[in-house]
Parts: structure tokens; C-alpha cells; sequence
């Protein structure tokens, strides 16, 4: 590992992550589609999602990569919901998601930050609000009724640790000590345990609000990037070897719960690889591509995005998803100019994700969203930025969405007193309707004293 | 048979003697960062090459300054987020150094400190 | 305390292989063998009774040949200790240390200072094979522990509940068993008056106990009353009825993944209230039937790396264990919560693929074929022969019969047929491939 400057600790391992998978070429817009099955991008799109499976299966793949787990998960539910989780780290700012221009306390309480009334697309909803101009393509969306605004989200008393309130959002509920994820606890209830793929981080690691008590989920950092490459082996001796780590994990175990744990986790492996097989490059070709243009660059954001509703298009039978935007929130000082290119990166993405999805005829079945463990302080610093507060803002996107606010603005005159904004809604709330309205399960059996909190509406 | 075919790739184990690195020590320091203060894992390191890293154990972002006193080189860490770490190699002369975090107001909220680099021992 | 079994059967290269697993890190070349002739007795001994400390290996270093500095690199701290468990003499010594690091469990996430921990990692080794009672007096005094826990923010006028509360649930007698929410207020006040000072380009230092800060007055712990210390406080856990049955619970659970049966348990309870040793229960738990003749363990992380690392005779050369470790989810130093890492979730997509990079970067120095300028040696073209190179390169592990097959199945498959120059190149291909299969098969996962 070279000791280069500024290369921060996570880069690091990320990186290493990577390079020991070979750091394969990551999915980028415009690649041909799909190398490979000898289809199309036309033909791709076309197809449903059962046929895209089948398609798959009779041209690129071995047979065993449909093997009894996944086809028996895609076939029950071709049409499953999907739910993705999109985490903005650090807490995002309230005042510029969505300007309080309207608001007289504003220019007094954001003497440097406070964004001007024709900064950016009014809000329809709210006469007070504002766009930021970098969240245009939300504000587009919202114009065709796919985006519920909800300006005034948390919970009663805030806490003001990223790592605490994050983690409360993460286990979906006020406690320090739950250790599975909101998400992880839905799929302990109606996953399968063959089918790693129902709980997806897309990421280095599992994102904390896929942690399962006993159902498997996967981590991986891009679709095409979980290989399994080892020196001095290639070509075809290479494919066997894979093939081989499946073989390994179905050997009988004797009732020995140890050697259980070990051969079940190289059989989920397999499996996960055999699922994935669509997304890794082939012979040096790339092995995706989208019908849509995804923002460019370095991040990894547009191009996990781009890699998920290629799987979806794949008929891959995926749950729940969860990542990390783009850019960071922890706004201390210099906030305008960072924050800015943040969310403009974010919400690109966000609207080609959903293009995405419309031309693939999937955007029926995906709810996305967006939220971040607390708003900032009402007054701006000293430092051209602004510290830890309480209420955040968070989105709800997909084209079954009412496209109606949930909860309200609270105004900047009744802050709490910390000087923070005020909770209209409460996020277990939020996470009660989806999981009742959109996965269809009890949210009393996920989320600790459901009933306590009011469900908003969120479908049309 | 098979037994003499083993041995013959058991060779390929053998070892390799490490060669013993001839540069000169490198000095190390590590600079942990808080919201507000500085702390090194040691006050004072030999002049010469110096790997010195910054580790943000915060929960706001934080870089790191180094300028001998009476000197006009700084040497710099860049912005570090929570949780990560940077760092940078120097060869530095003899004297006291001053380390600061140059981000908003946190020097003067405390985050400096002093750091003696001897000529021997 | 005949109340106690004892394993009696034969002990061979399979159980002494074992027993270095579960109390240490894994044989060395030839180590199981000479370990099995000492019979179970001189075995366990050898290990309870370890010899001064001496180091088996070349030093440890970065890959730019750098030696280590723990306190002042980022990730040597990791390495550090990894070299230890590597080349030490004494690797139940090491193994105890580590058990002790998980059963109090600190995070440096938390701490922020890595000289902190090491000393720390220091407390915990010292006392490794001797009084919980001195440990848990110690560990309740080291600044790591003081600012992980809150410590020296426990004040009489405010007391924090922290450390008095993972006292009792998670170091002496498990959650909610025999302590009240009153007992966790009381003990606080009991654990009031740790301090340190703050100086500039140190942080927090001179970690002290001032009588003035304590709460002198009567405190109610565990039904008794008292103007109790911190001392007692610690005391207070360790003489409560229930924590023999947790200590010793927990204890075995490191060694042996099914719960004692309650003569054991009773049994080891005896011998632990004695004198809260240590010592003594180990030696009953490594003599334990269940040890030998029950079910496998995953090994964490650190254990299949430095195992691997034994097996293979090769040292720390590289920092890329720190997030090799830290992909297979145990970054040392660093658990995850003060419940330390959870040794049920070991494995998942995610961390298997970690395994297999690491098991990919212990073998990197012993790859067969093309080598830049290098010519390796010819690699017969049999499938026999290349599955026994892999197991003597590995160090002898003892697999399944059923696992060896598949592994065989596969060079035969993989050489069937070939001519040409597929003749000549496959054979180190095979070869490198049944290394890798090999070494994150589920038999060198578990122990």
C-alpha cells in the first residue's frame, strides 16, 4: 500500500478491495448491451423481466447460474417491489435542499448562505420554498407527480451525533443497542435463504439497515466488480476454479454447525457469482450499458445506479437496496460551493436512474428513498457553513408515489432550543407506509411501537 | 514416484531471505484529530525523513499544517473526512515545529500543537 | 474436581492439530506432530505453561521493508499484534489476549489514541493466564477503557451509567441477570472519581483516581449496602452468585462452540470461585472431551490469516493484512461495539470473498508458473501429485476425504485431455488453483 499524501484510509481500502478483485472496468453509460447474449439493446429493453431471465439463461449463461434459489424467487414474484435507500452522509442542510426564500427569519438567520427567491424552480406545494438549483431534476420530477417532498423529517428528542442518529434511522427506531437493520429485519420476515441477492449494498461493505438476523444479503461494491481472481490462474482453468467453490459449499456437513456456517457461505458465494455472472466484463468488452445517459466521472454513485436497473432489467430477484449518494453532508464551513456539486451529482443521477427505469418499463416496481440522519442548525456559522441540527429533508421518488408533500415545513419561527428545525414527521412513520403500502408486510412486526407513529400516505 | 514429484515441488517453498532494507530509519509520527484538539503519539522525532500522518477521529473534517518555527516551508495534509486518515512524507530539519488545523476557526479553537525534531539520539 | 471429564481418547495428529487451533493460531510446519507426542496432558501443559517468550520468524515489516511502528503508523498497531500471533512461543498467551480484547472489547474508533491501546493490549496480555479479579480490577483503571467507557465522565453531580452498566451485562453477569436498573444507577456513583488532564499536542493524559471527585456516600448494590469504592464495585460482580456460572459460559465459548453440560459447568464454577484464576479452567476446558470430539468453529478472521501465515512460514511483509483483516470483518483494535465481534456472523458474500483474498495474498509469494525473469519449476501433469503439493504447501492441514476428492475431480477435469501447449502451461495453473480452493475450502475455515 503506498503511502501517498492525502490518500485517506478509506480509499485505501477501497481500493485494495478492489484491486483484489482485479479492478474490473466499472458499467458506463453508452457500453453496447448486453455482450454477449447476441441481443440488442432494442431487443433488451423490449423484453419483460421473465424473458429477460429467460434470455439470459439461453444464450450467455451456464445452466446452473438459473439454479433453484433464484429462479424459484424471480419466478414467484416476477414483479416484486423493489425498495432502494439512499443515504446523504453527514446531514444534509434543510435551508438549501429546499430555501425557505419565503421565510422573513431566513436572510437573518443565513446571512452568507441564504439562496435568493429566484435561485432555483419554486416549489409548488409551498410558496415559501425553493428549489436548490442544483435539485432542478427532482423539481422536474415533481412537476410530473413522482417525487413526495418531505421537508420536516426526524423524531422527538434529536440527537445530534452522525453516528448515533444515523444509526436510529438505520435500525428504524430511537435505540442505541438494536443491532439488525430496519430492512434487514423485512427480510428476516419474508426472504429466502438461498437468494443473497434480496438485501443488496452497494457498496464495500453491508450498509446497516440491510442487517439480517439469519437471511443472507450481499455486499458488493459494483455489480461486475464481485470476482473471484486468484494469481497465477486463468482462462478456463480459472472458470473451474469458480465452478469449484460451489462444489466445495455442497458438500455434506453432518449436522456440524461450524462446517455448516463455512460451506453454506462458499455456496452463497457461487450463487451470488453465477447471479452476477450478466454484469462482469467479458474478453474485454463491456458487459452493460443503459438506454439512458448517466452523469460521467469518477463516482460511483450514477454508475451503481446504472448497474441497478441493469440488474433489475435482468430479472435478478432483488428486495431491498441500499447506498450512499453522492458527495458528502457535513457542511461545517465553506457550504455553498460543496454542497452544490453534491446534489447536483445526486439528483443527475437520481432522474437518469428514474429514465432509466421508464424506458426499461420498470419504473412501476421501484420506490426510491433519499434521506440523511439530521438537518443542520437554522443560523449559519461563523465559518460559511452550518452545524448538526435536527429535522432533515427527505424524498420519496418513483412513479407510483402520490407526489404529494409529506408532513409540512415547520417554519423557521418556532425552532427547538438548540435553534434547530422542528419534526413534522417521524421516520418510523415513513418506514411504517412502506412497508405496509409498497412491501406489503406488518410494519408492527419490523418496527419497535409501530402504531405510536402516524403512517403518511405515499402512494398515488 | 509420487513421493519424489512432491519433492521436487517442495523446493519451490524454500524461502526467500528478506533483504534488509538499507535506507535509513524513517521517523513516524501520528497526529489524531478532534473536535478541538491535536494529540501526537510522541513530542519529539530525529530529524530527517519523516512520515507523519493525520487520523480524524472527529466528526467534522480536519487537515493538518507543519511550519519549523522561524522556518517559511509548510508542509500540508489535506482535508481528512471522519474516520479517515492522511499523510505525508518530508525530510525535516532540526527545530521545533508548530502543527495547526488551517479549517475555519479551529486553531484557535485548540487545534495546535508543537513538536521537537532532534538532531541525534 | 473428577466431577470434570476429561477426553480420553487417542491424541493424534488431528487433535493436537485442533488444540493448536483453538488455543493458539494454528500449527506450524511439523508443530501438530510434535505437539500429539507429548500426549493431551503434556500438550495442554505446554500451553498453559508456556516458555519465556522467544520469536520463530523474521521481523515483521511494511512492504517497503519498514520496521513496524505501532504507535505511529496507521494499521501497525494491526500488524503489530499479527506478528504475535505469528512467531510468538506462547501462542495460548496470545490467544487469551485476544479473548480478553473481544470479552473488553475497546475500540481505538472510540479511544483515538493507538499508543493507548497497545497499552491496553499490554494490561490484557500480562494478565492473560491469571485472576479475572486483578484483570477486571485493571481494566477498570486503564485510560483506554476510561475514555471508551466514559469513565472520567462519570461525576458524582452526573454520574454516566456506562461503564457500570457493561460491567454488569457484558464483563461479569450478562444482561439483566441479578442487577437491577438501580444497581447500574449505584454502581456508578460506586465507580465516580477517575479523571484525567488535557494537554495541549497530548490530549488526554495522567489518567488518575482523585478521592475528591468520588461519591463517598451509601450506595445500595446488589441488595447490600455500603459507602462502597470503585474497588468494591468491582468486587461487588465478581463475588455476585451468578457470575461464576457467566464467567465460565463465557470462557468456553471461545474454545468450544456447544454450551458445557451442568456437570462441566458446575464443575468449572468449583474450580473458577477458588481463587478466580483463570488458569485452571482453561486446563479443564482444553482437556474437555467436547473440545476434540465436538462440532467445528469458524475461525475468526485474524486466526485464519495468521494460520495461514504459520502454515505457509511466512512473517508480516506487507500492510495489506490490515484491510485484508479489515474485508473479512476484524480490524484488531477496532471491534465493532463494546460487545466485541460476534462470532456467529463471521462468514457472508461479503466476507467469504474477503477470505479468498486473503488466502489469494498468502499465497502470492509461492505462485507457480510464469514469473518475471524467473523460470519456477515443472509442475508434473498429475492431478495426484499436484492436490499432495497443495496440502504440503499449506502446512498438512487435515481435510475431509470428501473435500480432498473434489479438489482432485478438479485437476483431473482441468488436465483432461490437454496436448500442445496447454500441456505445458496448465499443470502450474492447476496447481495454483487447488492452493486457493484448498485454502478457503470449509475444513481450513473451520477448526
Amino acid at each position: 500500500m503506498a503511502c501517498c499524501n492525502e490518500h485517506s484510509r478509506s480509499e485505501i481500502v477501497r481500493r485494495g478491495l478492489a484491486e483484489a478483485g482485479r479492478g474490473l472496468p466499472a458499467i458506463e453509460p453508452g457500453m453496447p448491451l448486453p455482450a454477449g447474449t447476441g441481443l440488442d439493446r432494442r431487443t433488451f429493453v423490449a423484453r419483460g423481466v421473465g424473458l429477460a431471465l429467460a434470455v439470459y439463461g439461453g444464450a450467455a449463461l451456464r445452466p446452473r447460474a438459473f439454479d433453484d434459489g433464484i429462479a424459484a424467487a424471480a419466478a414467484a414474484s416476477p414483479q416484486q417491489k423493489v425498495f432502494v435507500s439512499i443515504f446523504l452522509d453527514g446531514g444534509a442542510d434543510s435551508l438549501s435542499l429546499l430555501a425557505p426564500t419565503g421565510d422573513s427569519l431566513y436572510p437573518q438567520f443565513r446571512p452568507r448562505l441564504a439562496l435568493a427567491a429566484g435561485a432555483g424552480p419554486a416549489f409548488t406545494e409551498d410558496p415559501r420554498l425553493t428549489w436548490h438549483p442544483s435539485l432542478s431534476p427532482l423539481a422536474q420530477l415533481h412537476g410530473e407527480g413522482k417525487v413526495n417532498v418531505i421537508p420536516g423529517i426526524g423524531y422527538d428528542h434529536p440527537n445530534q451525533s452522525h453516528f448515533t442518529s444515523r444509526h436510529f434511522w438505520e435500525v428504524g427506531a430511537a435505540d442505541e443497542r438494536l443491532a439488525t437493520g430496519w430492512l434487514g429485519r423485512y427480510l428476516d420476515r419474508v426472504g429466502r435463504p438461498d437468494n443473497p441477492l434480496q438485501g443488496l449494498s452497494l457498496d464495500w461493505s453491508l450498509q446497516p439497515s440491510l442487517a439480517t438476523a439469519n437471511m443472507p444479503v450481499a455486499a458488493v461494491d459494483a455489480p461486475d466488480r464481485y470476482d473471484f481472481w486468484a494469481r497465477g490462474v486463468w482462462g478456463e482453468v480459472s472458470n473451474r476454479m469458480v465452478g469449484t467453490i460451489a462444489k466445495l459449499g455442497a458438500l455434506p456437513t453432518n449436522g456440524d454447525p461450524g462446517l455448516r456456517a463455512a460451506s453454506e457461505a462458499a455456496a452463497q458465494s457461487a450463487r451470488l457469482y453465477e447471479q452476477l455472472a450478466p454484469f462482469r466484463p467479458k474478453d474485454d468488452r463491456k458487459s452493460l450499458v443503459s438506454p439512458v445517459a448517466y452523469p460521467g466521472g469518477d463516482d460511483r454513485f450514477p454508475r451503481r445506479l446504472a448497474g441497478l436497473a441493469a440488474m433489475l432489467a435482468a430479472g435478478l430477484p432483488l428486495r431491498v437496496v441500499a447506498l450512499s449518494a453522492a458527495g458528502r453532508y457535513d457542511t461545517h464551513d465553506n457550504q455553498a460551493q460543496g454542497l452544490s456539486d453534491d446534489l447536483k451529482l445526486t439528483a443527475d443521477s437520481l432522474l437518469a436512474f428514474q429514465r432509466d427505469l421508464e424506458a426499461r418499463g420498470l419504473a412501476d416496481r421501484v420506490l426510491v428513498h433519499v434521506w440523511t440522519e439530521f438537518g443542520r442548525r437554522a443560523k449559519e456559522n461563523g465559518s460559511g457553513g452550518t452545524d448538526h441540527g435536527a429535522a432533515g429533508t427527505g424524498f420519496l421518488i418513483g412513479s407510483q408515489v402520490s407526489g404529494q408533500m409529506i408532513g409540512e415545513f415547520p417554519g423557521l419561527a418556532k425552532l427547538d432550543d438548540h435553534g434547530n428545525l422542528r419534526a413534522t414527521s417521524d421516520f418510523r412513520g415513513l418506514y411504517g407506509s412502506i412497508l405496509e403500502d409498497w412491501l406489503g408486510t406488518d410494519a408492527a412486526a419490523i418496527i419497535p411501537r409501530a402504531r405510536k407513529f402516524a403512517r403518511p400516505k405515499i402512494l398515488r | 514416484m509420487t513421493s519424489r514429484v512432491v519433492l521436487g515441488l517442495a523446493l519451490v517453498f524454500t524461502i526467500v531471505p528478506i533483504a534488509t532494507a538499507a535506507t535509513p530509519p524513517t521517523a513516524r509520527l501520528q497526529v489524531s484529530a478532534d473536535e478541538f484538539t491535536l494529540a501526537l503519539s510522541r513530542s519529539s522525532i530525529r530529524k530527517g525523513l519523516a512520515v507523519v500522518e493525520l487520523v480524524n477521529y472527529g466528526e467534522d473534517d480536519h487537515d493538518l499544517a507543519l511550519r519549523r518555527v522561524g522556518g517559511t516551508m509548510t508542509y500540508r495534509i489535506g482535508v481528512v473526512h471522519p474516520g479517515q486518515t492522511g499523510s505525508l512524507e518530508a525530510r525535516l530539519r532540526s527545530g521545533r515545529f508548530a502543527l495547526w488545523c488551517t479549517l475555519a476557526d479551529h486553531r484557535g479553537r485548540g487545534m495546535r500543537a508543537t513538536l521537537d525534531v532532534r538532531s541525534s539520539g | 474436581m473428577a466431577a470434570i471429564p476429561t477426553y480420553k481418547g487417542a491424541f493424534g495428529h488431528a487433535e493436537a492439530e485442533r488444540l493448536l487451533w483453538r488455543a493458539g493460531f494454528g500449527p506450524r510446519r511439523g508443530q501438530a506432530a510434535s505437539l500429539a507426542r507429548l500426549g493431551l496432558d503434556g500438550a495442554v501443559r505446554s500451553l498453559t505453561h508456556p516458555p519465556d517468550e522467544r520469536w520463530i520468524g523474521p521481523q515483521p515489516r511494511d512492504e517497503k521493508g519498514r520496521p513496524l511502528a505501532p504507535a505511529d503508523a496507521w494499521g501497525h498497531d494491526h500488524l503489530w499484534w499479527l506478528d504475535r500471533m505469528v512467531r510468538t512461543s506462547r501462542p495460548l498467551v496470545e490467544r487469551m489476549t485476544l479473548v480478553w480484547h473481544d470479552w473488553f472489547a475497546t475500540s481505538n474508533s472510540g479511544v483515538g489514541s493507538q499508543k493507548m491501546m497497545l497499552a491496553q493490549n499490554r494490561l490484557l496480555r500480562r494478565h492473560a493466564l491469571g485472576s479475572f479479579d486483578r484483570l477486571l480490577v485493571s481494566i477498570t483503571a486503564n485510560p483506554a477503557m476510561l475514555v471508551w467507557l466514559s469513565g472520567t465522565d462519570n461525576r458524582k453531580d452526573a454520574p454516566n451509567e456506562n461503564y457500570g452498566r457493561e460491567l454488569m451485562e457484558l464483563f461479569t453477569l450478562g444482561e439483566g441477570n441479578g442487577y437491577t436498573e438501580n444497581d447500574v444507577r449505584e454502581q456508578a456513583r460506586t465507580l465516580t472519581g477517575w479523571t484525567s488532564t488535557w494537554k495541549r499536542g497530548k490530549g488526554q493524559t495522567d489518567f488518575r483516581f482523585d478521592p475528591k471527585l468520588h461519591d463517598t456516600g451509601m450506595k445500595t448494590v446488589f441488595g447490600r449496602k455500603g459507602a462502597f469504592s470503585w474497588r468494591d464495585a468491582v468486587r461487588l460482580c465478581v463475588n455476585h452468585p451468578q457470575h461464576a456460572q457467566f464467567f465460565v459460559e463465557k470462557l468456553w465459548s471461545y474454545f468450544v462452540p456447544e454450551p458445557p453440560d451442568a456437570r462441566t459447568r458446575a464443575g468449572l464454577e468449583v474450580l473458577y470461585r477458588k481463587n478466580f484464576e483463570v488458569k485452571p479452567v482453561l486446563d479443564a476446558v482444553l482437556r474437555h472431551p467436547a473440545l476434540y470430539t465436538g462440532p467445528r468453529m469458524v475461525k475468526p478472521p485474524v486466526v485464519y490469516i495468521t494460520g495461514l501465515l504459520r502454515g505457509l512460514n511466512r512473517g508480516i511483509d506487507t500492510s495489506a493484512w490490515v484491510w485484508l483483516s479489515d474485508g473479512a470483518g476484524q480490524r484488531l483494535f477496532n471491534p465493532p461495539n463494546v460487545a466485541g465481534w460476534d462470532d456467529s456472523r463471521w462468514l457472508d458474500t461479503s466476507a467469504f470473498r474477503g477470505r479468498w483474498n486473503i488466502a489469494n495474498t498468502a499465497l502470492e509469494k509461492v505462485t507457480l508458473g510464469d514469473r518475471k525473469g524467473k523460470k519456477g519449476p515443472k509442475v508434473p501433469n498429475n492431478p495426484e501429485a499436484i492436490v499432495i503439493e497443495a496440502l504440503t504447501a499449506l502446512g498438512n492441514p487435515t481435510i475431509r476425504p470428501e473435500t480432498h476428492e473434489v479438489l482432485l475431480t478438479f485437476a483431473r477435469d482441468s488436465l483432461h485431455g490437454v496436448t500442445g501447449w496447454k500441456a505445458e502451461s496448465y499443470p502450474p495453473l492447476v496447481a495454483n488453483a487447488v492452493r486457493q480452493l484448498l485454502a478457503v475450502s470449509p475444513d481450513m475455515q473451520t477448526c
